[in-house]
């Protein structure tokens, strides 16, 4: 009887999947307008004087488009929340205690410790840069933050330790938060400026890029330092 | 070409990750695959997208990934019945309710460990003498004998469980590996 619901239930979806995509394929081919790029031209036509950004994406997420990016910080902070909050983890948080320093320290390989460390800085220098030039050339808060958090993530293969406090890093990120919602709605909302001109504006993008580095740097390593030190097995460390 | 070259390469990498046979060359290839989606993106002029991916595909994921496979462990259950000329899903489907799904849940909620369940109609002293399951059950007629290595605290616990796995039990015989090496040379 199981089985047999379980087919009509099948067939159901496949039934309404085909449905679906007959009606998209209807109204796509349905659809003759043909319209101009007016939403290009409103972004790219103008947007160094409008923005102060010399890359019409970064104008975008920071001017334009400010919106999108409060509720990209939003979703990267709520997923943080989910890992810290919701995790398996955390109904044995007391199984997981912090790892002993040294422990597996010598057994890591010389090799890659060592070129790890001399890569490191070069690393948190690149990932400064791109948030810094957000405005300028390629990049931004976002990629910049992943760049700082993968230099974080380096420093584990080289001295997996656990020295940092989440909590710290927790809160942090959620005060980073506050200001990169109020940031765009005093600036670009409210229109609360100093002065209306391209130096201005840059101050604003690249202050907006710092906050989103620093925001996504710490959401991304309490991620992985969650999931390295209190997820999986507690045979974790003995076979490395 | 450059076009061609790039979208080629992305295929090959990408069945290299998912035909490869290690799970961690698989984790590396799935990062050199990153890369060449980055060069990509970078072709068709989105440089911000390239860099993200960078970043977070060649750098983040690839360490996540590596820890993680560090961490899981599977427990390796095989179905032997030896009277199957081809298994189907009439086959696994009527001892998935009785017996597969309830170990599966033991493992997953009570042992944590990651359950994997492979079906095989090879002789069972076979499967038990070339391949290295961490559990077997074997199907003969009307009893299921489940084999397991005695030392090992999993089917330890699955073994002193059983009673609430497995409702109705007076069909299952539970056979520990070194006396099944021992019979299997008697025999």
């Amino acid at each position: 009887m199981a089985r047999q619901s379980n087919r009509y239930i099948h067939i159901l979806r496949i039934v309404l999947a085909v449905v679906g995509a007959a009606v998209m394929l209807f109204v796509y081919l349905n659809h003759s307008e043909k319209l101009n790029t007016p939403l290009m031209d409103f972004f790219t036509d103008d947007f160094l004087a409008q923005t102060g950004a010399d890359n019409a994406v970064a104008a975008i997420y920071l001017n334009y488009r400010v919106f999108d990016t409060l509720f990209e910080a939003l979703m990267l902070m709520v997923s943080v929340m989910e890992v810290i909050n919701v995790s398996w983890a955390n109904k044995h948080a007391d199984r997981y205690q912090f790892e002993e320093d040294d422990m597996y320290y010598k057994n890591n390989s010389e090799l890659v410790a060592r070129m790890v460390g001399i890569v490191y800085p070069f690393v948190i220098l690149l990932g400064l840069y791109i948030i810094a030039n957000g405005h300028v050339s390629p990049g931004g808060g976002f990629q910049g933050g992943a760049i700082l958090a993968t230099a974080l993530i380096s420093r584990y293969l080289v001295y997996p330790n656990f020295d940092l406090d989440l909590h710290i890093i927790e809160k942090m990120e959620k005060i980073l938060f506050l200001f990169i919602v109020l940031t765009p709605v005093l600036y670009v909302f409210m229109q609360i400026q100093p002065d209306n001109t391209v130096i201005s504006h840059q101050v604003y993008m690249v202050f907006m890029n710092t906050l989103i580095g620093l925001k996504v740097f710490s959401g991304l390593s309490i991620i992985f330092y969650r999931f390295v030190f209190y997820e999986g097995a507690d045979n974790t460390f003995i076979d490395r | 070409m450059f076009e061609t070259i790039i979208l080629i390469t992305l295929v090959v990498i990408a069945c290299f990750a998912v035909f490869s046979d290690n799970m961690r060359r698989s984790i590396i290839y799935l990062g050199v695959f990153s890369l060449a989606m980055a060069l990509a993106y970078l072709y068709y002029n989105a440089p911000d997208v390239a860099i993200a991916e960078a970043a977070i595909g060649v750098g983040l994921s690839t360490v996540m990934y590596l820890v993680a496979l560090k961490k899981v462990s599977v427990y390796d259950i095989c179905y032997v019945n030896e009277n199957i000329e081809q298994f189907n899903d009439d086959h696994i489907g009527s001892i998935m309710d009785s017996f597969v799904r309830p170990m599966e849940l033991f493992l997953e909620r009570t042992e944590e460990v990651e359950p994997q369940i492979s079906y095989t109609n090879h002789p069972a002293l076979e499967v038990l003498a070339d391949e290295n399951h961490d559990c077997i059950l074997h199907r003969d007629g009307d009893l299921i004998y489940i084999y397991g290595d005695a030392n090992d605290r999993i089917f330890q616990d699955i073994i002193a469980n059983l009673n609430t796995i497995i409702p109705d039990m007076k069909d299952v015989r539970v056979v520990f590996k070194k006396e099944v090496s021992l019979n299997g040379q008697a025999e």
